[in-house]
């Protein structure tokens, strides 16, 4: 008999959907933000695109460490953060309660989700000039803007999450002799949680979206203040040392996000990185 | 020594105090504008003071409807259904359930799940351990009473559903194809688990599945059900002293009456 012919395995980095050795997958990202970093080099460097419209790295550089040193410019970053945290608190005191209302009861389902669904639609940042007929400039204004952008996607997420809820987990707490009020606080709240944490995780980056909208439409503090009068001037670094700190803090709330879910609920099972 | 009688009900009744479920003549409809669907017609059974009763038929047959109307979770459109001799109008402690798919609580421990319905009750944490100790030890699972449900496999998860059920020291456990997604290993195992806990604890058990051979190796009594409309075929005598041991000694029988159950399913 003719021995087995000796056939090439396929390589295994293409495989659908396994797992490659950890070395290869850092390898991954160090080449995407490499390659980035080196257009963009490339590119200012080289002066193929003028300075005035894409600043070197270096410069960027340069400016981000200038801006970071400056009291003013914490100041910015400070009042962004308070405003985000108080749009987004108030969208989640309001919004979590009546998604778990709505995903539990259908009455309330009826009185809450057809009219969220459609104000959904109207976009969040059409609602700007009313708000500032309504509410002037002020703080409450760009904090009504982070609110109406993320509450009610919050309603409706929620109240999803809750109605995603397996059926046979609330028939079994009744059989062990639950309440309905016992059956909300005791199964539907705490099975909630760990999808809630992400909801809140998803709708947060939503907020940081809007408090930009917000206050480069208007506002005479806050990042995204900062990153329209850089515009002005065309002080271009400054406008990607904006984008590159709200970038930042996002990915640090997010990260702390992903870390208190994984501390909180150490028994939900996979999906919380 | 086969028993097979056209109409159940026709079979001479054991005295009324020997009854813990009494049901009859239960209809179930599903209706919606355009549809009319009939779960269940005319079912009338009755389960004994610490029988072990199985529903079998195949699915769509109205059997886990039947589960859950005894449960009080669903509400017949006809008939009525009387449990230790009170009218079921709801769900309760006296009547505890094991489902097909896992129902940990998966936020609470093994020992927090088992304790859940005596927490309910405001049990003192003493008399607490002391139930949950006891059935961890009767489901084995001791050494998992801190493990969270997703540390588990399959059939400790039902173990855990088992241990929490008994906890609550139910008249009846209803079981509504509680080993369905088990491999077979697994299933076999659970299965002599369940009837030595059922000698121990003498808990009346109905419980459902579409498994011939588990239905004669767990029950004394077997419904056969059939489809459209859902509704008890034949009532079959399963006491036949098939097993020893947990292992088939009377094959013969065995094949006898598993033959005359699969030509009733297949007519």
């Amino acid at each position: 008999m003719e021995p087995p012919t000796k056939k090439k395995r396929p390589n295994k980095l293409f495989k659908i959907r396994e797992e490659i050795p950890k070395g290869w997958y850092l390898l991954g990202i160090a080449f995407a933000f490499l390659s980035v970093f080196l257009i963009w080099s490339t590119l200012s460097w080289l002066n193929v695109v003028n300075e005035i419209f894409l600043p070197t790295p270096f410069t960027v550089v340069v400016a981000f460490f200038e801006s970071i040193a400056s009291a003013e410019f914490w100041g910015h970053i400070g009042i962004s953060v308070y405003r985000v945290f108080m749009g987004f608190l108030l969208a989640c005191l309001i919004g979590i309660p009546l998604g778990i209302l709505a995903g539990t009861f259908k009455f309330a389902e009826s009185a809450v989700l057809p009219l969220t669904e459609f104000i959904r639609y109207m976009p969040a940042a059409a609602f700007i000039p009313l708000i500032m007929v309504w509410a002037g400039i002020g703080e409450s204004a760009k904090i009504m803007v982070i609110f109406i952008g993320c509450f009610f996607q919050l309603v409706l997420m929620v109240a999803d999450d809750t109605l995603r809820i397996n059926r046979d987990l609330l028939s079994a707490s009744y059989t062990l002799g639950a309440k309905r009020i016992q059956v909300i606080f005791k199964v539907i709240v705490p099975a909630l949680l760990p999808k809630l944490m992400s909801t809140m995780r998803l709708i947060m980056g939503w907020a940081w979206t809007y408090l930009i909208v917000a206050e480069l439409v208007a506002a005479n503090s806050g990042l995204g203040y900062t990153i329209m009068k850089a515009q002005r001037f065309l002080d271009t670094e400054l406008i990607f040392v904006g984008i590159l700190v709200i970038g930042l803090l996002g990915l640090t709330i997010d990260r702390c996000f992903a870390i208190a879910s994984k501390k909180l609920f150490p028994w939900a099972e996979g999906g919380n990185h | 020594m086969l028993t097979v009688l056209k109409d159940p009900i026709a079979r001479p009744r054991p005295k009324a105090e020997d009854i813990k479920i009494d049901v009859s003549k239960l209809g179930k409809v599903y209706e919606t504008k355009k549809n009319r669907f009939e779960a269940l017609k005319d079912v009338s059974f009755y389960v004994q003071n610490g029988e072990f009763v199985t529903f079998l038929g195949p699915s769509g047959c109205g059997k886990s409807t039947v589960l859950r109307i005894l449960a009080g979770l669903e509400e017949p459109s006809d008939g009525s259904v009387v449990v230790s001799g009170k009218e079921v109008t709801g769900p309760s402690v006296e009547r505890g359930m094991v489902f097909q798919s896992y129902t940990l609580f998966p936020w609470l421990t093994v020992r927090e799940n088992i304790e859940f319905g005596l927490k309910l009750k405001k049990m003192s944490k003493k008399e607490r351990a002391e139930i949950t100790d006891r059935y961890l030890k009767i489901v084995g699972l001791e050494r998992f009473a801190d493990s969270y449900g997703k540390e588990l496999s399959g059939g400790m998860k039902q173990r855990v559903a088992i241990a929490r059920s008994l906890a609550n020291n139910p008249d009846v456990l209803l079981m509504d194809e509680p080993f369905g997604a088990l491999d077979a290993q697994t299933k076999q195992s659970m299965q002599h688990l369940l009837l030595d806990i059922w000698k121990k604890e003498k808990t009346t058990i109905v419980f459902i599945t579409h498994d011939i051979d588990e239905a004669l190796f767990l029950s004394q009594r077997i419904y056969v059900m059939d489809a459209r409309p859902g509704r008890i075929a034949e009532e079959i005598n399963a006491d036949l002293n098939l097993y020893k041991d947990n292992e088939l000694v009377n094959v013969d029988k065995f094949m006898k009456v598993k033959k005359h159950i699969v030509s009733m399913l297949q007519h």
